[in-house]
């Protein structure tokens, strides 16, 4: 073998070694399930969201459907009944998607949920000091309720902390304003809302194959902002950018995005009926 | 000879400072030492002024030069901090994670905040000055304040450690500025912890309120609401995100001010006039 060879061999090696690998935390992950057909849009495989309802986190969740926990007070204080009653009545309103029970020795999954006093902060209740494997599977966590809000927090706030804990991340959105992962105690959910259920079910693997349906929508990306926006006559962008034709899954409302499919008579997408151009969209 | 000596010595001594020569030497002491110098073959009666003389001289030179770089920045509106006395936070995102909160329905709303806040201003944090097992504590000056009372320089408290900061919200550093919505703080510190003192406040709302500054070209003020605090509320406000020039200024702006907090959930910011908010916020109820 040639010296020219020899080298070049080892120079892709090592262009190999540098090129960064993406890695999930399972090999069915969504952004697995989405990448396989469709194309990967501005900012990453978009995994649920504020426009879906639900947003997922691959990297920290239970990894199973069965969560246990124990009840503990900063002070070693006797916890009040009524504490542990609204803990269980959270525990209560995931069930049947995830069963959230007292520590009973039959799952390896175990946190902690304090009752603790803490001034100066808006903060009712957290979720904090955690630790995951390398499958980004909860082995511990805490859930902090403050004290200093406790007129303020019910079982709806509790049931919140447990989506974190099942791997649901906050919404911030008005628009979710009625879905229990919304991020303020303003939120009107009374309990885990559809939206919710889903990205429950995602994240512990109870839904892992999308229906793709067609989404009467194309989705253009902005040149300007970055952003993206569809033929919502309220689509605050400025579309200049390539667009794509959208797709829905009918049940847990992910959406994705793929080229379109033209139509070399129409000269219209076959999925959407867009004719292509570029479009500019103005506030109503 | 000896009056030689003494003619020369004299002629010397006029040479320096009189009164230096009195303190330093009696006429006695002087007679002494140009005895001894004539013991000695040497000349320390000129040896020992002379090096004062250099002494005194490059004392004021230093001073000068001293004066001259310093003085310039004492007088001028605008400070320049010495780097030296910078205190960074330790680190930006927690070592040991992050955490996820709920936050009191109270913080949801511009009118709600009202109800309770202290204060509304425009602020730059300074040094990082400690922590306790929930909060980081810094130096903070006021840039603007739109109501309430502030200190021009106070404590400002944000929610999180180095150990545990919440997820994409990373202790501040130096120089960032922020409009914020705030209340003083009036509990006790924990123990090894020196703050809060009486010139503290803590962020009402957490994260879902603080709202990145930026000065545009016009001399205008623009503010990120990135938590949709403004869609909440009865406020109603222009959102110039839509307006291309302001939009890139202010993105601009915010990534090369500090990526950290920047590029968190960029997609979803709405940008507003300082100017406007200030002309149509409620009145404030406490402390205003």
């Amino acid at each position: 073998m040639s010296k020219k060879v020899w080298v070049f061999t080892i120079i892709v090696c090592i262009v190999f070694q540098l090129i960064p690998v993406s890695s999930s935390a399972h090999t069915t992950s969504q952004e697995g399930i989405i990448k396989d057909h469709f194309i990967k849009e501005y900012g990453g495989w978009y995994i649920g969201g504020e426009d879906i309802g639900w947003s997922i986190d691959e990297d920290l969740h239970a990894g199973t459907t069965t969560i246990a926990y124990q009840l503990h007070s900063d002070t070693g204080a006797t916890l009040p009944v009524a504490f542990c009653l609204r803990i269980s009545q959270a525990a209560e309103l995931w069930s049947p998607t995830v069963n959230i029970t007292t520590n009973a020795g039959t799952s390896n999954t175990v946190g902690n949920v304090y009752l603790y006093a803490i001034s100066g902060t808006d903060i009712v209740a957290s979720f904090t000091n955690y630790s995951a494997n390398s499958n980004g599977h909860l082995t511990s966590w805490d859930i902090q309720i403050n004290n200093f809000y406790y007129d303020e927090f019910t079982s709806i706030t509790i049931a919140h902390e447990f989506g974190h804990v099942i791997g649901l991340n906050d919404l911030y959105d008005g628009s979710n304003i009625n879905k229990l992962m919304y991020s303020t105690e303003a939120g009107t959910a009374t309990a885990p809302t559809t939206a919710d259920i889903w990205g429950a079910k995602i994240i512990t693997g109870q839904h892992s194959v999308h229906t793709w349906t067609n989404d009467p929508y194309t989705v253009h990306t902005c040149t300007d902002c970055g952003g993206y926006g569809t033929h919502s006559p309220k689509a605050p962008y400025r579309q200049a950018g390539p667009s794509y034709h959208s797709y829905i899954c009918s049940d847990c409302r992910q959406l994705a995005y793929q080229a379109h499919v033209w139509n070399p008579l129409t000269g219209k997408c076959t999925q959407c009926n867009y004719s292509g151009g570029v479009i500019i969209f103005t506030l109503e | 000879m000896k009056s030689t000596r003494q003619e020369k010595l004299a002629d010397h001594l006029t040479e320096l400072d009189e009164d230096l020569l009195h303190n330093a030497y009696e006429i006695d002491d002087a007679q002494k030492l140009a005895d001894y110098a004539k013991s000695k073959n040497t000349r320390p009666q000129r040896k020992a002024p002379l090096f004062r003389r250099i002494a005194v001289l490059a004392a004021c030179l230093v001073l000068t030069v001293t004066a001259a770089v310093t003085l310039p920045f004492a007088f001028s509106e605008e400070q320049t901090p010495d780097t030296d006395e910078i205190v960074l936070p330790p680190v930006r995102v927690g070592t040991e994670g992050y955490s996820q909160a709920s936050l009191s329905a109270r913080s949801s709303t511009i009118e709600s905040l009202c109800e309770y806040i202290d204060v509304i201003a425009v602020v730059r944090v300074g040094n990082w000055l400690d922590e306790d097992t929930h909060h980081t504590y810094y130096n903070a000056e006021v840039l603007d304040l739109i109501a309430g009372t502030l200190p021009d320089q106070f404590v400002l408290l944000q929610d999180g450690n180095s150990k545990c900061t919440m997820k994409g919200y990373p202790l501040f550093t130096y120089g960032d500025e922020f409009l914020l919505f705030l209340v003083k703080a009036d509990y006790a510190p924990e123990e090894g912890c020196a703050y809060p003192n009486k010139n503290s406040y803590w962020i009402a709302g957490s994260y879902s309120t603080v709202m990145e500054v930026v000065e545009g070209e016009n001399g205008n003020y623009y503010f990120v609401d990135r938590y949709h605090l403004l869609d909440r509320s009865a406020i109603e406000l222009i959102n110039l995100k839509t307006e291309n020039t302001v939009n890139t200024m202010v993105h601009q702006t915010l990534a090369s001010r500090d990526a950290e907090v920047s590029q968190f959930k960029a997609p979803y910011t709405a940008i507003y006039s300082l100017e406007e908010l200030a002309t149509k916020l409620p009145t404030l109820t406490k402390g205003g």
